[in-house]
């Protein structure tokens, strides 16, 4: 209470001292208030007292009231507006210092009614005599573009700002650049940059002599610029390499980026490039001398650097060795970047560092040292044994966490090179009772299974860690059940006890289904034919890949872009993390055409493949997107069980019975067992609907989908009489999608658009925290409701997935039109793909006009609008099928007439946007030909709705 | 851009926040605090934190945290390289960045950070562009306000340099005595391995100059053998095209003190190293541990080592040191587990090996504690005067575009930044 009161009393003493007739004692009552407001304390009550100082005309107390106006006037909008008229009288003062500070100030006081008041002293502002005053002004033009974006386009500040990339002074030009940057990233739809040879001829021009951090926003921008070819490229790289030797880092690290960018359209064997090579090298290695945080930015960034072109840094790899008094997240990055380098030629030099950096006290580093050195061994292999070596001295200082990792990475190694090393699995064996982690537990399991022949007591060994099954993680679990099942096929002699205790354990006393399904293919496997069981159980494995922990191809080439940014030191792609906006994808250019043209080609291949592959099956489909609304998971088993003996009858006529004697046992048996739903059983249920189309091949292939990956199309669409669906396409292969497949389609229902999915798991583990996004597109494709998949999708799980979309969301111009850019996130990774929304999906049903509205539109749009084509009418059909054909996609038939012995139709076409498209059709009797003339005001569209045409004429 | 920065002292207190744009509760710190925790010392923070609405970029300099809080995407060395500026800057008004500095001078503090940043964009960022619109404080003008009673610390003139190619110097300087120092300071940064090998060798150099001279004077320094510098950093004031095309540097300076140019010189190059130890550490149970360390000079060029120190971080089990230097002062501290030992001087003729310094004694572990795995690293220190131990040499340095004759001077210093020498033992 006391201090509330004290607190009071200080307020009151300030107010007191603001209002005093002395010009001191109210110059030193503001610092104070400013001081206060510096800590954090609300002294927000004296808005009015410290306004009426503003009329003094001193300018120092001028600036403080300024400090204080920026910092409350948003809370009391209000009183701010006494202020205007003091502002705007700054903003014509002779003093060029306070008419920049005026207009600065107004621009951050982030309430409309001043921003009103701003517009016109902006305007003079940004012509003014004065540069210091300009150069203000351009960075205003951003603050207001934050406040409220309309303004700043009615207001045509935009064109002004640009006007200034030409001005005489280099600050202004670097100032507008900064601001124009700083609109393009709130509103990436906007082409704020015309980035053309000349622009960047002046900011290559600025770039000389405005201020470093000029330099970093001038930079940044000649990043985005398409040079028009190699010779472009490379004037631009001569004209930029003296930046290298800045002393700046940020100023260094943005010239890097524009070199990665733009060497990749120049030959690399020229000279050139060599030549930059080596200039590229020095650089960055200072910027390992700098303060720990620009190191590690600096370190991130080399990461991605050396993946794309270790050529640079090959030479280098001294200064990542790592020093103790480095801060971690230095070490972990230096550590990460040494094996990158490594190679047979400095091996052994890395080999002695990593042994050092073994015995440090930093636990975490200490790990990342031990597997860097397993690494070594799957990458140089001359030096493998070397470092097998190493580990094993390792192992043997007993450190936990150090054998703990060692025996993870040996198991690695044993994987490359199979057959090699397998005399120190004693050794391992020494240690198995000092392992407490999971994945080190896992890995030795691993290990005695896969060599169980040469251990004499692995059946001791592996029983052992059964005694504890139940208190085991999941990982470990899965690994000592596949490990006894080899040993089983191994030694089956000694070790059926041991073999049906664990299948028993896991089938009946464990609720993971994960584990429980493995079990149960295992126990069905041995049961059935222990020969195919070997070969699946015991299948040789693929061989693990040298370079670990290497980023996607196209990631690090959208990363290398990006290089300097947030998104390098995280390395994922800004939009990812950006917040509530759509970053542009940001390409490497190509070096040559080639790559545009293949493009194109393969994207009309795929078009011309949906127009063969159309497929209308209408007495299923009603049936089966019910069974796809109850959603996979959440149905009861009866319910599954009905829904799929419908099918059957419903298609019984079609398809033989599909389930083999096999599955329906094994189906028969979970239900005896587990009495409840699985999800075994749900893989299939969806087969018969799979295997419309594939032959009956055997199907426990489907279940090890790894090992004999079925090749037939895997998924044919429904749909409802009326509306034209293509067939699902794969959108994101399992390979791309790290065992996520997804294929796809979009449908019109009840006058909705509908995005259809099938989400299949071929990883070994099941997945979860699935979630979508699409990104802005042409056509404002929101989905309606989040995406919701409440259960895990298991190993071989199809799911199918329907997504209604609404047309109202944000909008941005995509090329082309109808492309659809969707982001899909599961517990592994985030897949980022793009489809292809077929244009009369977008036809909404209402899109009938009268015949003199018709008219009058068709008149109105100007001649040069309209687009004529001759459609093919390839099936033949009667004018009145067509008709028809045509109203099920909502392209409606106005008129209809005949003349000169020709037959015309009338029809629009109104998109989800409201954008009318009006057809005419002229059709000669017996013709096939159909003459097509399209008139729309916005004629981008014309070609797509000629090829919905053409689709749907051609389906059948 | 840069939204807003927080100024956190050791004990984990926000002591100043500056906000460009609206205004971010306090609170945002919590995850640096967060970040804070985990880590065992204090600067093993790391430098980008993601937040779910921002991200904080933070620096850490001495014993301050400065973080800056940023909506969206941004360089983070551009950050990086401004808070360090900022932290420049106060270092130059103020004497030293501490907590008790910047508290002491709150509104010039805010008024520095408010002329530097314009809604999260840089403005001004030139010390000497700053002093002409805010003065810093001292102790000669709070005496002259006194006495005229002008108490005003903000220019009424807009800062002639703030628009002219030559940002960096201010107009109508004027000395009496004009004089330019430059100090040539070189950095040895090295590992050696057990058996005396160097593993890893490299020089950071500088040259650090103070200039005072009048006018507008254009310098040329040119050097002995300026193939040497290949990987070097310029202060803009550095005209990049005559060094590529002659290896002159040609400039007009700044006024007063700044580094002119720094330089790497990588593995690459064979570099000899000015100082030798030899060691015998052995950890036994009980309190026979042994410990011997003696140094020497080794090609010096006839120069003495200066300030020698070595340290050395031993392992957690050792409980104490009787150690006797026979030059300088030892000092163990048991609860850091640091041993210091302050040499102090070694001539460069010291060579018969009886006469070099050394340190002997015993090492007593704690009961019950295993053997160290490994021995402890050395931390070595020394300075080394008038040699750059690169061989870089300043051939001359002339002046153009004023009359009168300035007084030059060239000075050499080898170092050793702190913690960047190691020995393995």
């Amino acid at each position: 209470m006391a201090e509330i009161e004290s607190k009071k009393g200080e307020i009151y003493e300030l107010k007191a001292e603001l209002n005093s007739d002395k010009r001191e004692r109210k110059k030193e009552a503001l610092k104070k208030v400013i001081a206060s407001m510096t800590v954090g304390k609300d002294v927000s009550q004296l808005f009015p007292d410290v306004i009426n100082c503003m009329q003094i005309d001193n300018l120092e107390l001028k600036k403080l009231v300024y400090l204080y106006l920026m910092n409350y006037a948003k809370t009391q909008p209000e009183m701010a507006i006494l202020a205007v008229n003091t502002f705007a009288k700054d903003c014509n003062d002779p003093s060029p210092l306070i008419r920049a500070l005026a207009v600065r100030t107004m621009g951050c006081i982030r309430v409309d009614k001043i921003t009103e008041h701003l517009c016109e002293p902006l305007r003079k502002c940004l012509k003014d005599e004065d540069p210091y005053v300009r150069k203000t002004a351009a960075v205003c033009v951003a603050k207001l573009y934050d406040i409220n974006q309309q303004l700043v386009f009615d207001q045509g500040f935009l064109d002004l700002l640009k006007d200034l990339l030409s001005d005489s002074n280099p600050m202004v030009v670097a100032n507008a650049v900064a601001a124009l940057s700083e609109i393009s990233e709130q509103s990436p739809q906007i082409q704020v940059f015309d980035l053309n040879g000349p622009t960047v001829n002046k900011l290559l021009t600025a770039l000389n002599e405005c201020s470093e951090w000029g330099q970093v926003f001038i930079l940044d921008t000649i990043a985005n610029y398409p040079p028009k070819d190699d010779k472009d490229a490379q004037s631009i790289c001569e004209r930029i390499t003296p930046r290298l030797a800045h002393a700046n880092s940020a100023v260094v690290l943005s010239t890097v980026k524009v070199l990665m960018k733009f060497l990749e359209l120049i030959d690399p064997n020229s000279e050139f490039v060599q030549n930059l090579y080596r200039k590229l090298a020095p650089p960055l290695v200072t910027l390992l001398s700098t303060e720990p945080e620009i190191q590690y930015v600096a370190l991130r960034n080399i990461n991605l650097i050396v993946q794309k072109r270790s050529d640079i840094l090959k030479n280098e790899m001294k200064v990542f060795f790592v020093k103790y008094n480095d801060p971690i997240y230095v070490k972990l990055e230096k550590l990460d970047i040494m094996i990158r380098l490594t190679n047979s030629n400095n091996i052994a030099q890395v080999l002695a560092e990593l042994k050092e950096y073994a015995t440090e006290v930093d636990v975490d580093f200490v790990r990342k040292a031990v597997r860097a050195i397993g690494r070594c061994a799957i990458k140089v292999e001359p030096a493998a044994e070397r470092c097998v070596n190493t580990l094993i001295d390792l192992i043997q200082t007993k450190v936990n966490y150090v054998v703990q990792e060692a025996i993870v990475v040996i198991k690695d190694i044993f994987r490359k090179y199979p057959n090699k090393y397998e005399s120190i699995i004693a050794i391992l064996c020494e240690n198995l009772d000092s392992l407490d982690e999971p994945e080190a537990r896992a890995s030795m399991i691993w290990i005695v299974g896969e060599y169980a022949e040469r251990i004499d007591n692995a059946d001791e060994l592996l029983e052992g860690f059964l005694d504890g099954f139940k208190d085991e993680n999941n990982q470990v679990q899965l690994q000592l059940l596949t490990a006894i099942v080899k040993l089983f096929l191994k030694k089956p002699t000694e070790t059926q006890e041991l073999v049906t205790k664990v299948l028993t354990l896991v089938t009946q006393e464990t609720d993971n289904p994960d584990l429980r399904d493995r079990g149960y293919i295992y126990w069905r496997l041995l049961s059935t034919d222990p020969k195919a069981a070997k070969e699946v159980v015991l299948a040789e494995k693929p061989l693990i890949s040298e370079e670990t922990d290497l980023l996607e191809p196209t990631l690090l080439d959208e990363l290398i872009c990006h290089i300097g940014s947030l998104a390098s030191v995280y390395h994922k792609p800004p939009n990812t993390f950006v917040e509530g906006r759509f970053i542009m994808k940001k390409k490497l250019p190509f070096r040559t055409g080639i790559h545009h043209e293949y493009e194109d080609i393969t994207t009309m291949q795929t078009n011309q493949q949906q127009q063969q592959q159309v497929v209308i099956s209408s007495n299923v489909g009603s049936l089966i997107d019910d069974f796809d609304m109850l959603g996979p998971m959440s149905n009861t088993s009866s319910t599954t069980m009905n829904t799929f003996e419908h099918t059957q009858q419903q298609t019984s006529s079609a398809i033989p019975n599909l389930l083999d004697d096999e599955l329906s046992s094994i189906l028969g048996l979970d239900s005896n067992v587990g009495g409840h739903q699985t999800p075994m059983m749900n893989t299939n249920t969806s087969l018969p609907i799979n295997r419309l189309t594939t032959s009956t091949g055997n199907d426990l292939d489907d279940l090890f989908g790894d090992i004999n990956l079925h090749t037939g199309p895997s998924s044919i669409s429904f749909s409802s009489p009326n509306t034209l669906v293509l067939p699902k396409e794969i959108w994101v292969s399992a390979q791309k999608g790290k065992g996520l497949e997804i294929s796809g389609t979009f449908a019109r229902r009840n006058n909705q658009i509908v995005m259809e999915m099938d989400f299949t798991n071929k990883a070994l583990q099941s997945m979860n925290d699935f979630a979508l996004q699409l990104n802005r597109n042409s056509f404002g494709l929101t989905p309606l409701q989040p995406l919701q998949i409440l259960n895990p999708l298991f190993p071989n799980q199809t799911i199918p997935i329907q997504l209604i979309l609404n047309a109202n969301g944000p909008i941005m111009k995509m090329d082309p039109l109808t492309n659809l850019q969707i982001a899909i996130k599961n517990n592994i990774d985030i897949f980022y793909f793009n489809c292809i929304v077929p244009i009369h999906i977008l036809f909404v049903h209402n899109g009938e006009i009268d015949k003199m509205t018709f008219l009058q539109t068709w008149q109105d749009i100007p001649e040069n609008n309209e687009i004529k084509y001759q459609l093919q009418n390839i099936n033949n059909l009667s004018i009145d099928d067509l008709q028809n054909k045509l109203r099920l996609n909502n392209i409606h038939t106005i008129t209809r007439t005949i003349i000169e012995q020709k037959e015309m139709l009338y029809q629009t076409i109104k998109l989800t946007n409201g954008i009318f498209i009006l057809i005419e059709l002229k059709i000669t009797p017996g013709n096939r030909t159909i003459a097509f003339s399209l008139k729309t005001k916005v004629p981008d569209v014309a070609n797509l709705i000629i090829q919905a045409y053409e689709l749907i004429l051609s389906s059948n | 851009m840069i939204h807003s920065l927080f100024i956190i002292n050791g004990s984990g207190d926000v002591f100043m926040e500056k906000h460009w744009k609206t205004v971010v509760g306090k609170s945002i710190c919590d995850y640096f605090f967060e970040a804070q925790s985990k880590c065992a010392n204090s600067e093993d923070v790391p430098p980008v934190i993601a937040t779910p609405h921002h991200y904080l970029i933070n620096i850490f300099r001495n014993s301050l945290y400065f973080v800056a809080v940023l909506t969206n995407e941004i360089a983070p060395l551009f950050v990086i390289e401004f808070l360090h500026r900022i932290m420049d800057v106060f270092e130059d008004y103020f004497g030293e960045c501490t907590e008790t500095s910047l508290k002491d001078n709150y509104v010039i503090v805010y008024e520095l950070l408010d002329e530097m940043l314009d809604s999260g964009l840089p403005l001004a960022t030139e010390t000497n562009i700053l002093k002409e619109l805010i003065k810093p404080p001292n102790i000669f003008r709070k005496v002259a306000n006194l006495v005229t009673g002008d108490n005003t610390n903000i220019s009424n003139t807009l800062p002639s340099s703030q628009l002219s190619n030559i940002p960096w110097r201010r107009m109508g300087v004027k000395y009496t005595n004009n004089e330019a120092y430059f100090d040539l300071i070189e950095e040895i940064d090295a590992i050696i391995d057990r058996n005396g090998t160097t593993i890893m060798c490299e020089i950071q150099g500088y040259i650090d100059c103070c200039v005072k001279l009048s006018g507008m004077p254009d310098l040329t320094l040119s050097f002995v053998n300026p193939r040497l510098l290949d990987d070097v950093s310029f202060h803009p004031c550095v005209r990049l095209k005559k060094w590529e095309s002659e290896r002159v540097l040609s400039f007009i300076p700044p006024d007063g003190n700044f580094r002119l140019i720094s330089y790497h010189i990588g593995s690459q190059n064979t570099i000899s190293i000015p100082i030798y130890v030899k060691h015998n550490i052995q950890f036994r149970e009980g309190s026979n541990g042994r410990f011997e360390l003696t140094v020497g000079p080794k090609q010096t060029m006839g120069k003495t080592l200066e300030s020698v120190v070595i340290e050395c971080a031993m392992p957690k089990s050792v409980l104490n040191c009787t150690l006797t230097p026979t030059q300088g002062k030892s000092t163990f501290d048991p609860v850091k587990k640091n041993l210091v030992w302050d040499i102090g001087k070694i001539e460069s003729n010291t060579q018969n090996t009886t006469r070099l310094p050394s340190l002997r004694g015993n090492i007593v572990l704690s009961t019950g504690q295993p053997i160290p795995e490994s021995n402890p690293i050395l931390n070595v220190r020394f300075t080394l005067n008038q040699i750059a131990i690169s061989g870089i040499r300043v051939q001359r340095v002339d002046m153009h575009g004023e009359k009168y004759k300035p007084f030059k001077g060239v000075k050499y210093i080898t170092t050793v930044k702190k913690g960047r020498f190691q020995i393995r033992t």
